[in-house]
């Protein structure tokens, strides 16, 4: 494929992308907002698990943490969903943060048991606490526009998808993602070498919880609902789904993770009752054979992924 | 006896005797991570697996309820050798970066996978197996049915029994010593990755074993493994990760725990408990109550 | 970068796709054939759980009995001259997946209305994209008064509200002469609204409750018996649902609470009437007092009776009131469309509040008064008692109300 063609191709790709509600129809609107949803939350994972290296089962957590945080403040308090939003973002950072200080003195195993530790607390008590989260009835929220056209919600959760990733594509392409690396691959050395491992953890994991909460509380005012089966582990299992299909610790790979797992889940529907254990299959063995995820897959295991090491060292 | 703690001690009771089916399952936890150095993360699911089998075995089939309890125990040996052969290889292939990221990611979509697997097999309506006996005993501070305390009458036996098989043969002995150094065993003639399975298969029977003697009790469902599961977590990390007896202990301090917190927190956090001993726990000690990564 | 080749290659993969989607072409029409209806077929949409968080268990028997209806109407000619056709999607009983079902139904299949749900917190999320779209959607087995008291003018509902069962219950605890009831009911809008509501009917009764919330998806109900068996009650209201519902009846009689001589076991869940009850709970839910709008000895008219027979040759098992409500809601929907000659949104929702129709549970209509009656079809409910040990739901005794009762209330031994 020469450059021209693909500079073609990725065109044609951005407009259809951009023009989509125009020709797909109300319904494939709707699961293009869920798609730029999973993009970001699953995208901020990636950097937190595939480039830094810190395991951790609780990403769904902070996005409903998201949502409740800015469908109470859009309720209770009467303010903006926008400020609900960004409110929610921040308190998702902040917890996201705490839950950093506690790993701080975990590692491996006891590090990721701690996370999902803290998720499954997380959504009992979402469950628990009925007089705020009404429990696992789910909480109804606010619509971010009125009426119900999806086209307005794809549009903005493009954007904010778009300038999730720009972010993202900045960290990692700076000073701080070849230190996040460098943690990744040797914690020992990394500090060694004069890394303050503690800040730069706490700093990965607050901006991926916050990332995640904002995309959390786009959501809830996109569906008006927020529950606590959004925080649980059949929840995370569909971001680990779309990361390792995609390809954990790429850039590209967990975006098309995203998009992809979101779509084929759509068509996986009819299968009914058989169509989770199908799904939950196909994630078997892409983790079997294919850890690098289809990135890896289609170019040969050049790439070096989070758990596929490049084929010349291997 | 005030009133306050007479509710403590049949809380307490009432806990204790559930929590040591709870320790079984730990104890099965344990093998696997001594010998792999991995944590199962769909060691529920294996519960769940054994609840079925007792299941089909003892309603089904007709096998006596107590027997059912072996043959869970077998099936689940059986799937969990078969599951370590096809999924867990690639851990000693040496071909992974990140091999324990690997088993974390591997084992927790082998949970969500086994735990769907089931619902067009055994249908989404819950189950039970045949009860252990009927009625109910007297325990002075509280009534537990016989069945709840037979089942924890046996999870006591399993648990002696699978120490001293550690302790006197063959097969325990080289268990043990791939735990407390994998090279070293190997150095001395044992056949490292033949022992991979072997604790595996024994480590999912454990949870077979608790699912199957809690089934009568709590029935069987496809998400029924995700509660027992935490315990087990919560047992394993309390007791020390790779100690059998901290297992044991494990168990017991969480049935304390639990009946201290649903006194005087509410009953409904109860299940959360054990996570916040967890955390708790791992703050003020790292390496887990126990402390020594020991296998012993 | 070779690599971005296979991507470029994936993108435009998941492109097409996405477009064959979009551009789908509408389903063809069946080839006619004699004594068939003909034309493109009128979509009926079905919702309801047939996965966790959910009862798949209600869902299933709810999209059963639908089918039976529909298949009936196609037998029968079709609707307006058209086949029908019934569209179920899974809501799993959950707020989020419920509105996304829904906007499947509408925004995917063109149903032109929808019926079901089971769980009021699915079906108040879901009542709010009915209202949006402005199509009709009948409440098949959610109790919520909220869903009432909302008054949207789309909405409709068969089963009873929370407000009628609870006062039913009250008059029944009264009746029998209960005198210290405790509620344990789930940490859900159906268990709150009943503590709410049950304990303002006692406070008027002057009689002394206690009341419990607890946590429908733990295992162990244990520390929750023992706080409820603090308070000595004689009456034991279990309003919780699913797994849970099984669980409470069995540790409740290992632990020597109830069903006993000492305090009786009421049960406000359909789940009391499946087949599961005695394979999972053995012989301890003999003594157990159930709530249903079903029953040989109390046929409510002549509709009742075919249904129940031809759902038990169709799926071997018997139907329990949902499935009743279910067959009920495919009916009142038929008759609207008919009323209205036309699958238009607005003259449907014209006609539900015209239509008055014989139903399996009694006669169907809307009433459009305001408060908690609005929209929702007359509902009769029965009281049975378990005595004897395996004793199927039909050979049950009903206990109330009293002038339907066939046996007093039995002590069990």
């Amino acid at each position: 494929m020469t450059k021209t063609t693909r500079t073609v191709l990725m065109l044609l790709l951005a407009a259809a992308v951009l023009t989509l509600p125009m020709w797909a129809g109300t319904y494939w609107t709707h699961i293009g907002v869920l798609c730029c949803y999973y993009v970001i939350v699953v995208s901020s994972w990636n950097l937190l698990v595939g480039y830094a290296g810190q395991m951790s089962f609780a990403q769904v957590s902070f996005s409903s943490l998201g949502g409740y945080v800015s469908t109470l403040t859009a309720t209770r308090l009467g303010l903006h969903p926008v400020i609900g939003m960004a409110f929610g973002a921040i308190v998702g950072a902040f917890v996201g943060y705490l839950l950093g200080i506690l790993c701080l003195r975990m590692r491996g195993v006891y590090h990721s048991l701690t996370t999902l530790a803290f998720a499954e607390a997380f959504r009992t008590m979402l469950n628990l606490e009925y007089k705020i989260t009404r429990g696992s009835l789910g909480l109804l929220g606010v619509q971010l526009f009125p009426g119900t056209s999806k086209t307005p919600y794809y549009y903005v959760g493009l954007l904010l998808a778009v300038l999730a990733l720009l972010l993202l594509y900045r960290i990692i392409r700076s000073p701080v993602g070849f230190t996040l690396r460098a943690i990744r691959e040797d914690q020992t050395a990394a500090s060694v070498a004069g890394v303050p491992l503690a800040r730069y953890k706490l700093f990965v994991f607050a901006l991926t919880a916050g990332m995640a909460a904002f995309a959390g509380g786009f959501l809830s005012h996109f569906l008006g609902v927020v529950t606590p089966d959004w925080a649980t582990q059949s929840a995370m299992s569909f971001i680990l789904a779309m990361a390792i299909m995609g390809g954990l610790g790429t850039f590209v790979g967990p975006i098309i993770g995203a998009v992809g797992v979101e779509v084929l889940v759509e068509y996986l529907r009819v299968l009914g009752r058989y169509y989770m254990s199908f799904f939950g299959l196909i994630v078997l063995l892409m983790l079997r054979f294919a850890p690098g995820g289809l990135l890896a897959l289609f170019s040969g295991f050049k790439l070096p992924t989070f758990l596929r090491r490049r084929a010349s060292q291997g | 006896m005030s009133a306050g703690l007479s509710m403590f001690l049949s809380y307490l009771v009432s806990g204790v005797i559930i929590g040591n089916i709870y320790g079984l399952m730990a104890l099965g936890l344990t093998i696997i991570l001594g010998v792999m150095k991995i944590v199962n993360f769909a060691h529920g699911e294996f519960y769940m697996l054994g609840g079925y089998a007792a299941y089909v075995s003892s309603i089904k089939l007709g096998i006596d309820p107590r027997l059912s309890i072996l043959v869970a125990m077998g099936v689940v040996f059986i799937i969990g050798v078969i599951v370590e052969r096809g999924l867990l290889t690639p851990l000693y292939a040496g071909k992974l970066d990140r091999p324990g990221d690997y088993a974390l990611l591997m084992t927790f979509a082998l949970s969500v996978f086994l735990m769907n697997v089931v619902i067009p097999i055994f249908g989404p309506y819950q189950k039970s197996s045949a009860p252990l006996a009927e009625g109910s005993v007297n325990l002075g501070v509280v009534m537990v049915g016989k069945t709840r305390l037979i089942a924890s009458l046996v999870s006591i036996l399993l648990m002696a029994i699978l120490l001293v098989a550690l302790k006197k043969t063959r097969l325990g002995i080289a268990l043990r010593a791939i735990a407390a150094d994998r090279d070293a065993a190997a150095v001395c003639g044992i056949d490292v990755n033949r022992m991979n399975p072997a604790a595996f298969g024994i480590g999912t029977a454990m949870a077979a074993a608790a699912g199957a003697l809690l089934a009568p009790s709590f029935l069987v469902y496809p998400a029924c493994g995700t509660i027992a599961a935490s315990k087990a977590n919560a047992i394993l990390v309390l007791g020390g990760m790779g100690s059998t007896k901290g297992a044991i202990v494990g168990a017991l301090l969480l049935g304390v725990f639990e009946a201290l917190g649903v006194l005087f927190l509410t009953p409904g956090y109860r299940d959360v408990y054990g996570f916040l001993v967890i955390v708790l726990v791992l703050l003020i000690k790292p390496t887990g109550l126990f402390g020594s990564q020991e296998f012993s | 970068m070779k690599c971005m080749r296979w991507i470029s290659v994936l993108l435009v993969m998941a492109l097409l796709s996405g477009v064959l989607a979009g551009c789908a072409p509408k389903a063809t029409p069946a080839p006619s054939t004699s004594g068939k209806p003909t034309g493109e077929p009128i979509k009926i949409g079905g919702i309801g759980p047939l996965s966790p968080p959910g009862t798949p268990a209600l869902g299933e028997e709810m999209m059963n009995a639908m089918k039976l209806r529909i298949d009936e109407i196609n037998a029968a000619g079709g609707l307006l001259g058209r086949p029908v056709e019934l569209v179920f999607e899974d809501s799993g009983g959950a707020p989020e997946k419920g509105t996304s079902a829904m906007e499947a139904l509408i925004n995917k299949h063109k149903v032109v209305a929808i019926t079901g749900e089971g769980h009021s917190s699915a079906f108040l999320a879901e009542m709010e994209v009915a209202k949006r779209n402005n199509i009709v959607l009948l409440d098949c087995e959610a109790w919520s008064d909220q869903i009432r008291l909302r008054h949207y003018e789309y909405v409709f509902a068969i089963p009873a509200g929370n407000t009628m069962f609870n006062q039913k219950i009250a008059d029944f605890v009264q009746g029998t002469g209960f005198k210290r009831p405790f509620i344990l009911a789930e940490d859900t809008d159906f268990g709150v609204e009943g503590i709410q509501l049950l304990g303002g009917v006692f406070k008027e009764m002057g009689i002394e409750f206690g009341s419990l919330l607890v946590d429908r998806t733990t295992k162990d109900f244990v520390p929750f018996l023992l706080q409820a068996k603090e308070f000595k009650p004689d009456i034991l209201v279990v309003n919780v649902t699913g797994i849970g519902s099984y669980l409470i009846v069995q540790q409740a009689k290992e632990l020597g609470i109830a069903p006993s001589a000492d305090c009786a076991y009421f049960s406000g869940v359909a789940d009391m009437g499946y087949p599961e009850l005695w394979e999972t709970t053995g012989s301890s839910a003999v003594g157990v007092v159930w709530e249903t709008a079903i029953h040989p000895k109390a046929e409510f008219t002549e509709l009742t009776t075919p249904f129940v027979e031809k759902y038990k040759a169709t799926y071997g098992r018997s139907p329990t009131y949902s499935g009743l409500q279910a067959y009920d809601c495919i009916l009142v929907l038929e008759a609207a469309i008919r009323l209205a000659g036309s699958t238009d949104s607005a003259a449907i929702r014209d006609a539900m509040e015209k239509i008055r129709i014989k139903g399996t549970r009694g006669e169907l209509y809307f009433p459009t008064e305001a408060g908690v009656l609005y929209h929702q079809a007359p509902v009769p409910l029965l009281f049975l008692q378990y005595t004897q040990d395996k004793q199927l739901p039909d050979k049950c005794e009903i206990v109330w109300p009293k002038d339907m009762q066939t046996k007093a209330y039995t002590k069990p031994q």
